[in-house]
């Protein structure tokens, strides 16, 4: 790998500073002067209809300044199907749906206000399970306008709806091969399914807006958003608002993990200020972050796999069931990419799938860290041990005959690249120690390990977009709108402006998340922040060092192209006596005759994918992160408990541009996927009501949930990326990716009947081992 | 009613009325503009929302502000003196132990404490102490790293 | 929903026992008693209570105490926190079962001011202290201006949330006997996750094993009724009798199919919670006969 003076090095975080002093702010901590407080008022039933909705006493109350309702709602419906009214009009699809909203000079008369709404409801019957949800003869239809609703372009998006199924919003295709022909080639046909629970993201923030309107009808919002600034044209579309008088902000945010990609509270509080003229705050509860934070979409999967004799896959075949919840919102898209997991680790010659994103009288879900590749990649992780059980192959030995490598045509008929899972799988296998001591007891717990691949896609089709700007200190000032929600954007964009500018990321001054100051960018999600603003940012500073260089040649009587720049002076390259300071090419004031500033602005844009809507066939993913991990864990008979004793990950995220920010996100995920493997699941009541909508109930992990220091490792294999910033790729994503299925592989390895569901919790556990005896 | 309450904050005594029915976090964020206290889970479960009350961590949350009469409370914004980060914080920097920072200035104050409570704590130990500070970013191991890096600066400074 | 806040009260603080008892006289059921307020702030909060007055004990000096001697046993101050308690050798020592029930509780900061009385009058069957209180032979001593009772642990439970305690009482003090030579005691908090939680299945046991014969047994189950609760027929089928793995067995079994009627729930089902009884009991026993 080529040598680099700031890339790959581990720099202190830009956002350290602000984060251990107390002084960063999150949308929460923002109280502009007369700052009301805004309130939800929820569904109580799973599907109904508004018969009656009466706000007289509620407006009332003394404190009260807004109270708003589905009426008060645009007609306009958000969504990439456009599906979901701001406020419910007429129908409510969910516990918890919104059906009114109040603000008022407290919190507490906000609530009391909350209290005297009267809503009267024509109760309907409801589904909560998709697979009934799914069958052409349910009674219960969700959207009955579904197939007449109004859709957004995604990139390499099909909506494709069933008409037989009428809950079905979206189904999405593969056909790569002869699905026939393979099968009739195996000599080995084995079937199952899996399945993956409602986990949460669990953002240490909950969800926040604070909007504040001005004197001249704009509005400022607060947002704890990980959409980013593409929101705010949402905003301005659903409202019919000039997108010039928005300004729209997203301070620090408290994790994202998925969570927080869709709009949520923000277009509500823009209602209640735009009715009552003050500034409000909506802060979501941590219940109602359970119920409105588009948890992961619960999916079934079930998979037919053909292998020849010795182990070779020739042909597979998934049916994925998406439970979106009652609005679509992101799960299109998760839908339509999530299959990506299916193609992007294993060399599948002949592959049908069919994924089918299916309503419900549930809250909507939506992307959880991985967008769908995590629920496949679970399934087929899981089912490549039991398949090589039956045929009585080694685990490792399977998946290292069947991983696609470099030059491979993959089940999207696309060239395999850049792939080194391979050496992933091997140095994972080898941490584990994997063919020794496989299973061992120790009084009543049982030692065993596992393994498991995965992979993650960023799609193709999207923009990021920077401003670049030299200042006479000879900072580099670098805005840019990715969302700097713990993953260290902030950092890693700073080390790349540094390495252009051979100077240290302390010298780059950024500037984020603010729409009066910062451009364009689709959002920070699917693991393409570092790739799309890494490559943007470099691109803006090739063409800010032109203009830095060009000045600099009017100062130093030398033309450009001989000329560089390093620790904030401009040199002659063949005679670096001759040399002057950034502050010489300005006159005091920081301006230049004529020119002004030094500022430079340009976008990276990645839109070459093509896909086949019929076949999934064509060249749709931008590219690929990869992993592997090895788990072993300690598992005891008596109780069904589960303790993670080591794992360890190996990854290729190509060139690595922060060396301990990329530490922490695998880490973390990490200690996620534990949690989801073992703890984590969404529970209902039979009317459709999340009964464990806490921390004490919904369990994540703790410190004491987690291996010691000592038992997890991870490390990095692979070549940068032919068109990463430097060779870089996304890491947030693929990380958590293998954990899941790594665990329950380990697990399912200790015991005699297997386990297809998660989470694995204690009692799950101990009954597999109950029902063995 | 409102009840006047008298209290140190950061080491300034403050005067206050306050409702009774006013959580000591609410008091903090929205009455004092104290805003490095988190409301994460405003339960009592997640630790975002800790603060020092007479040196030990409370859930600011499950406390109502009546309830710190005559005490003295300790933020983050109370740790470093002069712009200099105190060696709690320093080893938060040093060791990549802060992502998302939300969880960050509880837990800061929880190693604080700790430390106070047990120079020497083994990794057992810590994480039994720590064990009521819910991070969902870091997988916690930077963070453990922190309260190693946090003992040997304080021994550096003499403390 | 959204945020949650509390209904108006006053706040009392009062600063002595006479005090105390002159306001619940006053308020009765109107009031509510807190000393950490870590149980029931989260209930004002949600609304499930909306008292008129809160009254803090924390401030009761007289009531923050831990005083230990070999004639009277340990007696703990209702101010008295959880952290304090385990900060006590003679706790650790003398009372490992009381030790592992309140250290099992929540987290530091929820411990550095929430007592083991505010833990047993919130009265939910999975309190992590109460299984080992039963165990060890406590005493709950009960004040009203009326006068002072003092009843055993075992009855002061009535039901879910319930307790014997009148509306103008309340508890100052628990007794705790010292322990007889050799007695031990062990105490097993079943949880999904490992901190911060609820116990599915608590189990505490205490005894005297000499020479293999078990001499004294208490059994103390958690979770697995309406109150926590004694085994009493599987303590009986242990009372003087050789300490086998197969009587412990037997004993596990009556303790799981006799003395508990756990239900169903998110947390666990009924069966599973049986099972655990089963084996943390056999854990339990096993501990303190050294098997």
């Amino acid at each position: 790998m080529a040598e680099y003076s700031v890339i790959g090095k581990g720099f202190i975080r830009k956002d350290a500073m602000d984060k251990v002093t107390g002084r960063a702010l999150y949308a929460a901590d923002m109280q502009p002067k007369g700052l009301t407080y805004g309130r939800l008022l929820g569904s109580p039933i799973a599907h109904g209809i508004i018969k009656s909705i009466d706000t007289s006493e509620a407006e009332k109350l003394e404190g009260v300044v807004a109270v708003v309702t589905g009426a008060d709602a645009p007609d306009i419906r958000t969504g990439y199907i456009e599906d979901r009214h701001v406020i419910c009009k007429k129908k409510v699809r969910y516990v918890g749906d919104p059906v009114a909203a109040v603000a008022a000079v407290t919190p507490e008369i906000a609530e009391d206000a909350l209290d005297l709404i009267k809503v009267e409801y024509e109760e309907l019957p409801a589904v909560l399970d998709p697979i009934e949800s799914f069958q052409s003869d349910c009674p219960v239809v969700i959207h009955e306008d579904l197939p007449n609703y109004r859709t957004k372009p995604v990139p390499l998006l099909t909506y494709r709806l069933e008409p037989d199924h009428k809950n079905v919003f979206i189904h999405r295709k593969i056909r790569h091969g002869n699905i026939e022909e393979g099968f009739a080639e195996a000599d080995f046909i084995y079937e199952d399914t899996y399945t993956m629970p409602r986990a949460q993201h669990c953002p240490m923030e909950p969800h926040a807006c604070v909007v504040e309107p001005d004197v001249n009808g704009g509005i400022t919002i607060w947002a704890s958003e990980q959409g980013g600034v593409r929101l705010k044209y949402f905003i301005c579309d659903t409202f019919g608002l000039e997108s010039s008088k928005v300004r729209f902000i997203t301070p620090y945010v408290g994790g994202g993990f998925g969570g927080k990609v869709d709009l949520m509270v923000t277009p509500i509080a823009v209602m209640l200020a735009a009715k009552s003229g003050r500034p409000v705050r909506l802060e979501m509860s941590r219940e109602e972050v359970f119920i409105h934070g588009n948890p992961r979409s619960p999916a079934i999967v079930q998979i037919k796999d053909g292998y020849k004799k010795d182990g070779t896959l020739v042909a597979r075949q998934i049916t994925e069931y998406i439970n979106g919840g009652a609005y679509s919102g992101h799960v299109t898209v998760l839908c339509n990419d999530g299959a990506f997991g299916a193609t992007g680790t294993y060399r599948v010659p002949h592959m049908k799938l069919d994924a089918y994103g299916v309503h419900t009288n549930t809250p909507a879900t939506g992307p959880y860290r991985a967008l769908g590749a995590e629920l496949l990649d679970f399934a087929i992780e899981c089912h490549m041990d039991r398949a090589a059980e039956q045929l009585g192959i080694d685990q490792l030995e399977i998946r290292k005959m069947n991983l696609l490598v470099d030059g491979d045509i993959d089940a999207n008929n696309q060239v395999t690249y850049n792939n080194a899972t391979m050496e992933a799988l091997d140095k994972a296998a080898e941490y584990i120690q994997w063919g020794k001591d496989m299973r061992r007891e120790d009084g009543p717990w049982i030692i065993a390990k596992g393994l498991a691949c995965g992979n993650k896609y960023t799609m193709s089709g999207s923009t990021s977009s920077i401003i670049a700007k030299a200042h006479d200190d000879g900072t580099i000032e670098i805005r840019h709108y990715q969302i700097e929600m713990g993953q260290g954007c902030n950092t890693v964009l700073a080390q790349i402006a540094a390495e252009q500018f051979g100077i240290t990321p302390d010298k780059v001054k950024i500037v984020f998340d603010d729409s009066a100051f910062c451009p364009f960018d689709h959002g920070t999600f699917c693991s393409r922040g570092t790739f799309m603003n890494g490559n943007a940012v470099l691109k803006t500073c090739r063409k800010l060092k032109q203009m830095v260089l060009e000045r600099g040649a009017e100062v130093l009587g030398v033309p450009a192209e001989q000329l560089d720049t390093s620790n904030g002076e401009i040199f002659e390259i063949n005679n670096p006596e001759n040399r002057c300071t950034y502050k010489k090419m300005f006159n005091n004031g920081g301006w230049i005759p004529e020119k002004g500033e030094l500022i430079a602005t340009s976008a990276f844009t990645y839109d070459e994918g093509t896909i086949d809507a019929e076949t999934g066939q064509g060249e749709p993913v931008a590219y690929y992160s990869y992993g592997a991990i090895g788990i072993e864990l300690a598992l005891n008979r008596d109780t069904g408990e589960v303790r993670i004793l080591k794992s360890g990950g190996w990854y290729d995220a190509g060139q690595i541009l922060n060396e301990k920010t990329i530490q922490g996100q695998i880490d973390g995920a990490v200690a996620m996927g534990i949690g989801q493997a073992v703890f984590e699941e969404t529970l209902f009541n039979s009317n459709g009501k999340i009964i464990n909508g806490n921390y004490r109930d919904y369990k994540i992990p703790t410190m004491l949930d987690i291996p010691f220091n000592e038992g997890i490792e991870s490390g990095f294999v692979g070549e940068p990326h032919k068109r990463g910033p430097y060779g870089a790729k996304g890491i947030g994503e693929v990380a958590m990716v293998p954990i899941m299925p790594a665990i329950a592989n380990a697990i399912n390895n200790a015991m005699d009947v297997k386990v297809n569901d998660l989470p694995m919790t204690k009692e799950r556990v101990w009954r597999a081992l109950h029902s063995a005896k | 009613m409102k009840q006047l309450m008298r209290f140190k904050i950061n080491g300034e005594w403050v005067e206050a009325a306050v409702l009774p029915n006013t959580t000591l976090l609410n008091f903090l964020r929205d009455g004092l503009g104290i805003t490095s206290v988190k409301r994460g889970c405003d339960e009592g479960d997640c630790g975002a929302c800790t603060v020092l009350v007479n040196g030990k961590g409370v859930a600011s949350c499950s406390t109502l502000a009546a309830q710190v009469q005559g005490k003295e409370i300790i933020t983050v914004e109370g740790l470093s003196k002069g712009g200099v980060l105190s060696p709690y914080q320093q080893a938060f920097v040093d060791e990549f132990a802060i992502q998302c920072g939300f969880c960050t200035p509880g837990m800061v104050l929880s190693v604080v404490a700790l430390l106070d409570e047990n120079p020497n704590p083994t990794e057992a130990e810590i994480r039994d102490y720590l064990r009521g500070n819910i991070c969902r970013c870091t997988g916690y191991t930077n963070i453990i790293n922190a309260v190693y890096r946090a003992q040997e600066l304080l021994k550096e400074s003499g403390k | 929903m959204s945020v949650k806040t509390m209904k108006p009260f006053e706040y009392h603080a009062p600063l002595s026992i006479k005090e105390l008892l002159g306001l619940l006289d006053e308020y009765q059921e109107k009031a509510v008693i807190i000393a950490g307020g870590t149980d029931v702030v989260p209930k004002l909060k949600g609304r499930v209570l909306a008292p008129d007055h809160v009254v803090d004990i924390s401030g009761i000096k007289e009531l923050s105490y831990l005083k230990y001697d070999e004639e009277d046993g340990l007696r703990i101050g209702s101010a008295l926190t959880l952290k304090q308690l385990e900060a006590s050798e003679i706790v650790r020592d003398n009372y490992p079962a009381l030790y592992q029930g309140s250290s099992s509780i929540a987290s530091t900061q929820i411990r550095n001011v929430a007592t083991i009385v505010g833990n047993i009058c919130n009265a939910v069957p999975s309190a992590d202290s109460a299984p080992s209180l039963l165990v060890l032979g406590a005493k709950v001593r009960i004040l009203s201006s009326e006068g002072e009772r003092l009843i055993p642990i075992e009855e002061f439970f009535t039901g879910v949330c319930r307790t014997v305690l009148k509306r103008n009482e309340v508890v100052t003090e628990l007794q705790i006997p010292a322990p007889a030579q050799g007695y031990k005691s062990v105490y097993y908090s079943h949880t999904a996750r490992r901190a911060l939680d609820l116990a599915m299945v608590g189990v505490a046991v205490g005894g005297i094993v000499e020479a293999g014969v078990c001499k004294e047994v208490k059994i103390g189950l958690g979770a697995v009724a309406i109150t926590p609760k004694r085994a009493y027929e599987a303590e009986k089928l242990l009372i003087g009798k050789q300490l086998t793995k197969e009587l412990i067995e037997e004993a596990a079994e009556c303790a799981c199919m006799n003395d508990c009627a756990p239900i169903t729930d998110m947390r666990a089902t009924s069966e599973y919670r049986r099972e655990m009884v089963r084996v943390l009991t056999r854990n339990g026993l096993c501990e303190i006969a050294g098997l």
